[in-house]
């Protein structure tokens, strides 16, 4: 972007060093946190095997002498362990033997048997544990533990990125007052100051002189409400995690008009040749009945968008997917998915505004395609 | 074995003879009482029938075979480990218990009396249900070490220093 390119080296240093600290303390953040929670499951779940074993351990006899007001008193010392919601005691032959539960109205109580081991599910861990004694098995004991502990500390581990995001938040806001931008990705999901938020205040600022930054959104919701709350709030586009790079050149491309340089700059007539493996007379063919036909296509397309004939635009992506395949055009062939995708899921009205995009890309690629069939001329001549 | 012959077949006896294979299992002998065998020494009525038989043969202790004798005599007592004492007679029991005095037995009987005539332990019955109560100072008197997770399940009992 040129605004960045003539920027002093000191912006450029203070965005680089911001950009580079940022991620990577969220980075570090986010690697210190997963870490943190799988090591705090890993020793919860022997913790909860260790106390499992202790009450199978003490609940022997009880089992043995089949006293099961012993395995009550056994179970409810379990009232220390402030984490553990129930627990129960079965016999040998699946038979309820005793059960405790921190609150007496607890309904879930004593759940199917499943071997031993531990079980994580979204809130709770459940804990199997056989119970043996010399050798023999006499029962298995199964402890309901809620995973409190794990919430609170995920929480506390949310506001830190949270805070670091927030901080993102603020960064952006600061680094548009100081520089000039094209185009502005926008990661909406930075709490306190948010995406949204910080375009609401973008839009306010750049209201008094009349200028308009282009706002494109990054969300890791593929919702569709999401789409329209991100144009609402005054964003120009939207791209959805994970992040296509393709995807990021093609707004670029349609926010800043001059055609991203990567997707140009790369193409040459003999790449189109690779594809027909040199068969310079098929590419002629292929090429001239193209231009001839394309607009008949898109034409046949645009009618099939306004009947909301999803069917019909199915077959005709389809179909020039095959023929633009043969030339290599890859910004093309990138809108063409982008539609294909929109009228995949079924939303006509985000496909209008991709059919014009193809359209434009398509125009724009004819003198390259007109190229093509010099290239092939003299080719022809050469070799005739 | 004549007693076996006419022994009860209620299940109330299949669960003594159960638990009189269980006790086992948290009792502490001392080593010099180790032998080849585990046995098991019914005096008097049997009452257990095939149910002790059946825990015999199927099980063990700490890998030693279980071996069930029928005494014939009170003076046969230091070859147990364990020892039912079907006789409920005061005097006839305090006769036998002190045969085994000072000696590596677990005494386990079923009268009112038992454990106050120096028994180790006593099977009663509560609502039907079979429970045990222990005279934890006989117990050490015979050198044994009886877990706490047995003591949890039964009544203790400590009759004082009557029946030493």
């Amino acid at each position: 972007m040129r605004s960045f390119r003539d920027s002093s080296i000191g912006s450029k240093l203070t965005f680089l060093i911001m950009a580079t600290s940022s991620s990577a303390l969220l980075l570090a953040c986010l690697a210190v946190g997963a870490y943190d929670m799988l090591d705090l499951r890993r020793s919860m779940a022997s913790d909860l095997h260790v106390i499992a074993a202790i009450v199978g351990e003490n609940s022997t006899a009880a089992l043995t002498f089949n006293d099961a007001n012993a395995a009550r008193d056994v179970l409810s010392a379990l009232r220390s362990e402030p984490h553990v919601r129930s627990a129960c005691i079965f016999t040998r032959d699946g038979r309820q033997f005793a059960r405790y539960a921190r609150l007496p109205s607890d309904p879930d109580l004593c759940p199917l048997l499943r071997p031993e081991g531990s079980y994580f599910t979204s809130d709770r861990l459940l804990q199997f544990h056989t119970i043996s004694l010399a050798g023999e098995s006499l029962g298995l004991v199964f402890i309901d533990s809620d995973l409190q502990e794990l919430a609170s500390r995920r929480n506390r581990y949310l506001a830190i990125v949270a805070a670091v995001l927030a901080g993102n938040g603020r960064e952006a806001l600061a680094l548009w007052q100081t520089q000039k931008f094209d185009l502005l990705f926008m990661d909406v999901q930075m709490p306190e100051l948010d995406g949204f938020a910080a375009t609401a205040e973008i839009r306010r600022r750049e209201q008094p002189a009349g200028d308009h930054l282009p706002i494109v959104a990054m969300t890791a919701h593929a919702l569709k409400g999401d789409r329209e709350r991100c144009l609402a709030a005054g964003m120009d586009g939207y791209i959805s995690k994970p992040v296509k790079f393709e995807l990021v050149q093609q707004e670029i491309e349609r926010l800043c008009g001059a055609p991203a340089p990567l997707s140009t700059s790369s193409w040459t007539p003999e790449k189109a040749l690779a594809r027909v493996d040199g068969d310079l007379d098929l590419l002629r063919k292929v090429t001239s009945v193209f231009l001839d036909e394309y607009p008949n296509t898109m034409q046949h397309l645009r009618a099939a968008l306004q009947q909301t004939d999803l069917q019909a635009m199915r077959e005709l992506i389809h179909m020039l997917q095959g023929e633009l395949s043969y030339f290599a055009l890859e910004p093309a062939m990138a809108q063409l998915r982008l539609l294909q995708q929109k009228v995949h899921e079924g939303d006509p009205q985000a496909a209008g505004p991709s059919l014009q995009r193809l359209q434009d890309e398509l125009d724009s690629a004819r003198p390259r395609l007109l190229q093509l069939l010099e290239v092939q001329h003299e080719g022809a001549g050469r070799r005739g | 074995m004549t007693a076996a012959a006419q022994s009860a077949r209620a299940p109330e006896y299949e669960v003594k003879a159960a638990f009189l294979y269980n006790f086992a299992k948290f009792v502490e002998w001392p080593s010099a009482s180790l032998a080849p065998s585990f046995r098991i020494c019914v005096l008097g009525r049997d009452p257990f029938g095939v149910a002790l038989s059946n825990i015999v043969q199927s099980k063990s202790i700490s890998g030693r075979p279980i071996v069930r004798v029928q005494l014939q005599s009170p003076a046969e007592v230091r070859l147990c480990h364990v020892l039912f004492i079907s006789q409920s007679d005061p005097e006839a029991l305090k006769q036998v218990l002190e045969r085994t005095r000072g000696l590596p037995v677990l005494t386990v009987g079923e009268s009112a009396d038992f454990l106050r005539l120096g028994g180790s332990i006593n099977f009663v019955l509560e609502q039907d249900r079979v429970r045990f109560e222990i005279n934890l100072e006989s117990a050490e008197r015979h050198h044994l070490k009886l877990s706490s997770k047995l003591l949890a399940v039964a009544r203790v009992v400590n009759v004082g220093g009557g029946a030493n």
